[in-house]
């Protein structure tokens, strides 16, 4: 109860996280991995929000989409609106998510992420052309594989450095 | 509450979207904002930056002779090309005057390094070291030592985005090098293989013809070879004919590029 009075602090470890993730998603992976590349970025939004929507939610979601949008090209406010979506899904299940076993979680954040990216193919289609208009889930897949692990470790620092 | 924010955010970055597209004006936003971004590309690059270092420094001294003599060779056999290029540069010059045609242009330069490819798996883009600080506007045209290999599709401040030939949005105006036949050529998503439109089934064209930039349209400057055509097939039933070129850059190797800056064109108009 006491540390709910002190002021924020350790609040540093968020950008850095995100450092990492935006490091990760633009590392050149070998053509067969790079579809199945887990969307770093996304997991650490979810984390974030799921952990301290009072800090973190659709607002500072936005400015890391419009970073996200000048790391990867894609016109200014695309990824401003998936990760809007994503951390507004997540701000409503977010009773439930935290009362859900790690794996449940994993399921839910498979789904999630799944539609973001339908969101975020979508949207590029609207305004882009891309290559292909196949969909793939890949990245969902192996994002919701790794959420049990980016949960606990970003879990365990975040209590470590007193993130609130 | 969250409901609220979240709306006004959806329209806001909806608003961003298609201001981006229409408008010239949010590059200030996004250039800033590359500037936040650019460590972390920076670190991306950081270990192919190291791995080259290290094996330029560590290298055998007989691999440096080696690559060395090779340079000095290439170097003779280019300069001796260069002599007889200004001789055929002032003839030409000469036979254009007697045609009353205006001179062709030189184009200036600058020569850019890759740093990164475009992560996402379904656009063939890649970034450079060469941004807005150093006068690189979109839509500049980009070659490497063998052909047209791009075109800048959006410019930060340190670092600018290349789309590659091969790029489904790219089209070229060019002409067949042997007979000035013009055409289109288009990319097909595929690094290997461009696709030439609207040849008719009776054009001349063979496998092995050079393809050539021919600047009509004013996006590209005219003389640099683009492609090699590499397979023709005729469709009766189509009443064109299915040519397929193979990108004479390197578009899967490339490291080292040249920025084209076309000249203002305006004073020679008005001849």
């Amino acid at each position: 109860m006491s540390d709910n009075k002190r002021p924020a602090h350790g609040l540093w470890f968020i950008p850095i996280t995100f450092f990492i993730a935006f490091y990760l998603a633009a590392l050149p992976l070998p053509g067969r991995f790079e579809i199945a590349r887990p969307d770093w970025v996304s997991l650490m939004v979810v984390f974030w929000v799921l952990v301290l929507p009072e800090r973190f939610g659709v607002l500072v979601s936005f400015c890391v989409g419009l970073l996200y949008d000048s790391l990867v090209g894609t016109p200014l406010g695309l990824y401003g609106a998936v990760f809007s979506c994503l951390a507004y899904t997540i701000l409503l299940l977010h009773a439930r998510l935290k009362m859900y076993p790690l794996g449940q979680q994993a399921l839910v954040i498979f789904l999630v992420i799944g539609i973001s990216h339908i969101i975020a193919a979508w949207l590029k289609g609207a305004v882009m052309s891309t290559v292909s208009g196949q969909l793939h889930m890949w990245p969902a897949l192996t994002s919701a594989i790794l959420w049990p692990w980016v949960y606990g470790i970003n879990r365990t620092l975040q209590i470590r450095f007193r993130v609130q | 509450m969250h409901g609220y924010r979240f709306a006004s955010v959806l329209v806001l970055s909806i608003l961003f979207i298609f201001v981006d597209l229409r408008f010239a004006q949010v590059d200030l936003v996004r250039q800033s904002l590359s500037y936040v971004v650019s460590p972390v590309r920076s670190l991306v690059s950081l270990p192919g930056d190291v791995v080259q270092w290290s094996s330029e420094t560590f290298s055998e001294r007989n691999e440096l002779l080696d690559s060395n003599r090779r340079a000095r060779s290439q170097i003779l056999v280019l300069q001796q090309k260069v002599q007889q290029l200004s001789v055929l540069e002032a003839e030409n010059e000469r036979l254009r005057r007697l045609l009353n045609a205006t001179s062709r242009l030189d184009n200036d330069f600058i020569t850019a390094e890759l740093i990164s490819v475009d992560p996402d798996p379904f656009s063939i883009q890649v970034i450079v070291n060469r941004g807005a600080q150093e006068g690189i506007y979109v839509g500049q045209s980009v070659v490497d030592a063998d052909g047209l290999f791009g075109i800048v599709v959006q410019v930060d401040s340190l670092t600018s985005r290349i789309a590659l030939v091969a790029d489904v949005n790219f089209a070229v105006p060019v002409y067949v090098n042997r007979n000035g036949m013009r055409s289109v050529v288009v990319g097909t998503g595929d690094l290997d293989v461009l696709e030439m439109e609207y040849v008719t089934d009776t054009a001349d064209i063979q496998i092995g013809d050079m393809l050539v930039t021919s600047g009509l349209g004013g996006r590209f400057p005219a003389g640099y070879p683009v492609a090699e055509v590499i397979a023709i097939e005729h469709d009766p039933g189509e009443s064109f004919a299915h040519v397929r070129a193979r990108p004479l850059a390197q578009l899967g190797q490339a490291r080292s590029l040249l920025m084209v800056f076309q000249q203002q064109q305006e004073p020679e108009s008005n001849e």
